[in-house]
């Protein structure tokens, strides 16, 4: 194949010219950021559900707490989920300006045979869910506590402990308690996710060719019920809460 | 004038005639070989192994295909496989047996060396094809895998499931596309060659349309290579392709290239009937269903239009069983055909127009089960029921002869080569190896043969000693041609008459194979010989051809194609008039035994009947190449 | 039975087409879409209008050059069917039937429902073959090939390039053209020295003809003709980001 690669430049840069300028690239770019963010979702609701069972307040209290306490670390792990989040975004932006491109001129009549309703809304779930992302930080993580009307005060570490933490439990039940817009809207957007994640796993994990012929059917299974239960996991607790489970 | 053809025949045993003549051919210098300039049209089989082969070794290649890529051609429909020497299975299968089989099966009127160096090249064919990736079947060991195929008593059919053509076309098409990555072929899509450009004697340039863009173009080369496959399309109903033609080599006969044994065309037996006039081509189904399917017609003429499994097996007359008892379902496809017209013609036909019989699968399926006969024949039986709307595994299939294959062509040498120097002609499209039949699977071989292993040595002999001067398209010889072109798309799209190119082609088809298809006789020729005349001069009178030369115009494309049909159909009759003998393909009603058997005249018929246009289409000149048979002796053919 | 077509028009690449409504009258359920549209061009024709053109060839599925969305879907309604070998039975009397073009930047309008399709050319022109000459080769024999793999290779080289895939893409993406060429030389011994480079010339001019980028619907799979399967995508990514990130290997 005598000239059949053109060549960019040598080493690194290579590499970087492929995977960003390719088809295949980006979209194996898209698709490590995004199992990145699955995993941090994964921990993310991991560490809510942490709400339920006895002792609940001191457990997540200190699960927040140790995440406080983790200093520059925890800074290292919010600029790496910052720059997945970009990167995702930017070869999602990528994609789609090439892939409107590639067809200029649409269909007067379209019917989809396959391809999920999941699968389609990719991009529309993709920008709520930015939107969501959003929302979510200004609540929870950039205003303070008293700026969102929650006036509880800090609790003990441990019972008897003389070490006092803010009360990020009764933050939680504060901003679910008795707002049925808020916990819906909430649960709605946890919904897209869900959504999200039903076709982008398994999309994953095909753009990365993990799905050879002997895991193939498993695999495409995978997507739909890590969706499933991303979705059961992160409503459940502001339900709870609305419901008077959680108190 | 007359012209005196040498076959260029090497003397000496056959086993040694290809090597020596090798080494006797002139070669033209490593460096040179850029310099000499080889138009290829038509990129199939033979075509595309053939422009690539050369573009590898270094010729400066322009290929020409009608349709919008090389991967389309006609190549890719043929489904059973590749006959090659290979003696894998170690069933007695050797060079001399393909060769003796293929003269035979010939019906001994193929030249022997020609035949005899097609089976020994068969084996190369093989090892290139597995080398470039084609993933033919293989057994659990690794070795690849054969079958018996059209009543070869050895295992020599080399297969990739049911789709053996298009895997060769796609690996030479693989090649042809690297070459043309490389550069070294300058491909033409959408092109159709019109005309063959002569100067000094030689062919020397072609004379194509683009056929999107309307635009007539001139090509100048050393030498020009013609890959256009055969001519069945003159029936209109046929398993060709609907673009097949007969354009390029017609052209080039009237341009002064012999046209050897037209009559020869081959029926295929086991294809879906015809179902209503709106009928555009006939489906094939491969031969290998007569190996477990019996075939039948109900022996009461009161039962042909009864549901098939209400006529009791006494009520049924199982003929090629009944006349062909040694080997009943699996006599050659000529045999088969033939008694399937004469049933039909006796008033035993099934289905629409009472033309099919039926090949019932229903004692397969009791002796071996639903689900074997599904493992072997479950994609025929899909495609059956997809064109019919019967389930084969309920009611019997209906199947009914259709044309597959011409045997004849443009006249070649030994070389591949013309009696018009430089005018080379490979594949289905010249007359060689096949005599008056053609085996199963051997289509494939012949095409890839020519292409990959004979022409590229063959053409550098004619480079290096044609001794002609460059030309550049601009000489007189090309406008004249290219006037000539377009005068004729001209005066196609000014008649402005009331009839479809279509309907004139279905007229021409319908009347060629009434009186030259499957049987022949010489009262039904002289009335196709009066009748085509006057139809074409209908043709010429009331052309309807819409639209402009300028642009994309199918009814053009069609019109200029059935234009040729209307001329080569006239040579095709004549030749059958004048062939009194029944050979082959060839099947004269006069000349057969009692029992329906073809009669071949050996004394007065062993040659090739060249046609040499002389002006006028209606009077060809004939010139004989005399056949001579120094190995194998010609006997009768007997399957009884 | 009797039926109106809603055709796609256009006379060549630069004009804009639009659709046309043609009444099709006494069409018999046994004869196939193409012969359906042959029997409505016969008759335009006889009415002094030009017929549609539509590319086909050899009409029995396997040449690759029919193509048409109909009704949204390429080759029509029925599975693992092409165009040429869908019959008309398959629609009721009085249906509505919209016919459009293959619709790609890559593959544009030439006329009618005929589009050029030479970007799948290019696309094997810089990768899809072995790269070996004619003569020299080893015994057919020489190299034993599981059944197994030859298997997977044949099911890929079924690929008969007519584009559906394409068609059928939301992001008019070419990826199970080329994933079935590059699987198919991947499961086989001779495709080896190649296959690192094979795969990134291949994905290059693929996206250089400006087609899209998998999405991972599966739609291509559900219209391919042939139904190979997207599989053969999943390999193709794999191999791609192994070129990429580990190095070629020749």
């Amino acid at each position: 194949m005598e000239d059949a690669v053109s060549q960019p430049p040598p080493g690194v840069g290579k590499v970087i010219a492929r995977m960003h300028g390719s088809t295949i690239g980006q979209k194996a770019l898209m698709a490590v950021s995004g199992l990145l963010l699955v995993g941090f979702v994964f921990g993310h609701m991991l560490g809510h559900l942490q709400m339920f069972g006895p002792n609940a307040r001191e457990h997540y209290n200190a699960y927040a707490h140790f995440l406080q306490s983790l200093g520059e670390l925890l800074w290292v792990m919010r600029l790496t989920l910052l720059a997945a989040v970009i990167l995702h975004i930017v070869s999602a932006v990528q994609v789609t300006l090439r892939n409107k491109a590639a067809r200029p001129i649409q269909y007067a009549n379209v019917k989809w045979i396959k391809a999920t309703f999941a699968s389609r809304a990719m991009r529309q779930t993709g920008v709520i869910l930015l939107l969501f992302i959003l929302w979510h930080l200004l609540r929870f993580t950039i205003m303070s506590a008293a700026a969102t009307g929650f006036t509880g005060p800090e609790v003990p570490l441990k019972p008897g402990s003389t070490e006092l933490v803010p009360d990020v439990y009764g933050r939680m039940v504060f901003a679910f308690n008795n707002r049925p817009g808020i916990t819906l809207t909430y649960v709605g957007c946890v919904g897209l996710l869900g959504v999200h994640l039903s076709h982008g796993i398994q999309s994953a994990l095909q753009t990365l060719g993990v799905l050879n012929a002997a895991y193939r059917p498993l695999l495409k299974k995978v997507g739909p019920a890590l969706g499933g239960l991303v979705f059961v996991g992160f409503a459940s607790v502001p339900l709870a809460i609305l419901a008077g489970f959680i108190k | 004038m007359s012209i005196s053809l040498d076959s260029k025949t090497p003397k000496g045993p056959l086993a040694q005639q290809w090597d020596k003549h090798k080494f006797d051919l002139k070669l033209v210098n490593p460096a040179n070989k850029r310099k000499f300039k080889v138009i290829v049209v038509g990129t199939g089989l033979a075509g595309g192994s053939a422009a690539a082969t050369l573009a590898e070794l270094g010729y400066d290649v322009h290929a020409f295909c009608f349709q919008d890529s090389p991967r389309r051609a006609h190549s890719i429909a043929a489904q059973g496989g590749i006959n090659a020497a290979k003696n894998y299975q170690n069933d007695g299968d050797s060079v001399y047996r393909l060769f003796y089989d293929t003269i035979k099966g010939g019906d001994y009127r193929a030249r022997e060396s020609n035949v005899y160096r097609l089976a020994q090249v068969s084996t190369s064919i093989i090892d290139q094809c597995v080398a470039q990736g084609v993933p033919f079947a293989r057994e659990y060991g690794g070795n690849l895998s054969n079958r018996s195929f059209g009543g070869a008593q050895v295992s020599r059919t080399f297969y990739a499931r049911g789709q053996t053509g298009q895997q060769l076309l796609l690996g030479a098409y693989s090649a042809l596309s690297r070459q043309i990555g490389l550069g070294a072929v300058k491909m033409h899509y959408r092109s159709e060659m019109l005309d063959l450009v002569m100067v000094n004697g030689h062919a020397r340039g072609v004379v194509t349309r683009d056929l999107v863009s309307g635009k007539i173009e001139t090509w100048a080369a050393d030498a020009v290579v013609l890959a256009t496959g055969g001519y069945g399309n003159v029936f209109f109903l046929s398993t060709n392709a609907q673009g097949s033609n007969v354009t390029a080599t017609w052209r080039a006969h009237k341009r002064g290239a012999l046209f050897a044994n037209p009559c020869y065309t081959q029926i295929h037996p086991t294809c879906i009937p015809v179902s209503g006039d709106h009928q555009s081509k006939l489906t094939l189904m491969s031969e290998s269903l007569r190996n477990d399917g019996r075939v039948w017609v109900p022996k009461d003429k009161a039962d042909v239009g009864k549901d098939p499994r209400q006529i009791p097996e006494e009520k049924r007359d199982y003929y090629l069983e009944r006349i062909y008892p040694a080997f009943g379902n699996l006599v050659p496809r000529d045999i088969a055909s033939r008694a399937a017209k004469r049933m039909c013609d006796e008033g035993h036909g099934v289905g629409p127009g009472g033309l099919g019989v039926y090949l019932d699968f229903a004692d397969a399926i009791k002796r071996i089960g639903r689900a074997a006969v599904a493992d072997r024949y479950g994609n025929l039986f899909e495609m059956y029921q997809r064109i019919t709307d019967e389930s084969p595994y309920e009611v019997p299939m209906r199947i009914y002869p259709a044309v597959h294959y011409s045997m004849g062509g443009l006249w070649v040498d030994y070389n591949l080569m013309s009696n018009l120097p430089g005018l080379h002609v490979i594949g289905e499209a010249n007359f060689s190896d096949h005599g008056a039949n053609r085996l199963g699977a051997s289509a494939l071989m012949q095409g890839l043969a020519d292409g990959y292993f004979i022409l590229p040595y063959t053409i550098g002999n004619y480079l290096a000693t044609s001794g002609q001067k460059k030309l550049t398209g601009e000489e007189p010889e090309f406008k004249a041609a290219a006037e000539d072109v377009r005068k004729r798309v001209s005066a196609l799209l000014s008649i402005k008459g009331k009839r479809s190119p279509t309907s004139f082609h279905k007229e021409l088809g319908k009347l060629v194979w009434d009186k030259c298809g499957m049987a022949r006789n010489a009262r039904g020729l002289q009335e196709a010989l009066d009748r085509i005349p006057s139809l074409r001069e209908e043709f010429w009178g009331n052309l309807n051809v819409l639209g402009d030369g300028d642009s994309y115009n199918v009814a053009l494309e069609k019109a200029g194609r059935v234009a040729d049909f209307m001329e080569f159909a006239e040579l095709l009759c004549r030749d059958a008039l004048e062939r009194e003998e029944s050979c082959g393909g060839h099947f004269r009603e006069e000349y057969q035994s009692e029992s329906g058997e073809a009669e071949r005249n050996d004394e007065k018929f062993t040659y090739v009947a060249a046609w040499n246009y002389t002006g006028d289409v209606s009077k060809p000149e004939l010139i004989k190449e005399p056949l001579i048979f120094e190995e194998v002796h010609p006997s009768t053919r007997s399957y009884k | 039975m009797n039926l109106t077509l809603k055709i796609w028009r256009q006379k060549d690449k630069a004009t804009p087409g639009q659709f046309e409504t043609i009444e099709a009258k006494d069409i018999s359920p046994d004869m196939s879409f193409l012969e359906m549209l042959d029997v409505v061009s016969e008759e335009a024709q006889k009415k002094g209008f030009e017929p549609t053109a539509f590319d086909h060839d050899c009409r029995e599925g396997i040449c690759g050059m029919c193509s048409l969305v109909i009704n949204g879907v390429p080759h029509g309604p029925e599975a693992a069917t092409t165009t040429c070998q869908l019959h008309m039975r398959k629609f009721k009397d009085g249906d509505n039937i919209v016919i459009e073009p293959w619709r790609a930047a890559a593959f544009p309008v030439l006329r009618d429902l005929v589009v050029d399709r030479s970007a799948f050319d290019h696309i094997q022109q810089k990768g899809g073959f072995v790269s070996i000459n004619t003569g020299g080769t080893p015994d057919g024999n020489a190299i034993p090939i599981a059944k197994q793999e030859a298997d997977l290779a044949m099911d890929a080289a079924s690929c008969i390039g007519c584009g559906a895939c394409v068609a059928a893409c939301k992001n008019a993406s070419a990826m199970l053209f080329v994933a079935a060429k590059v699987s198919q030389y991947a499961h086989l011994p001779q495709g080896q020295a190649e296959r690192s480079r094979r795969v990134l010339a291949m994905v290059e001019q693929h996206d250089a003809e400006g087609f899209g980028s998998c999405t991972n619907f599966g739609e291509c799979e559900a219209v391919c003709p042939k139904e190979i399967s997207v599989r053969v995508i999943a390999e193709m990514n794999r191999d791609y980001l192994r070129a990429t990130l580990v190095g070629t290997n020749s």
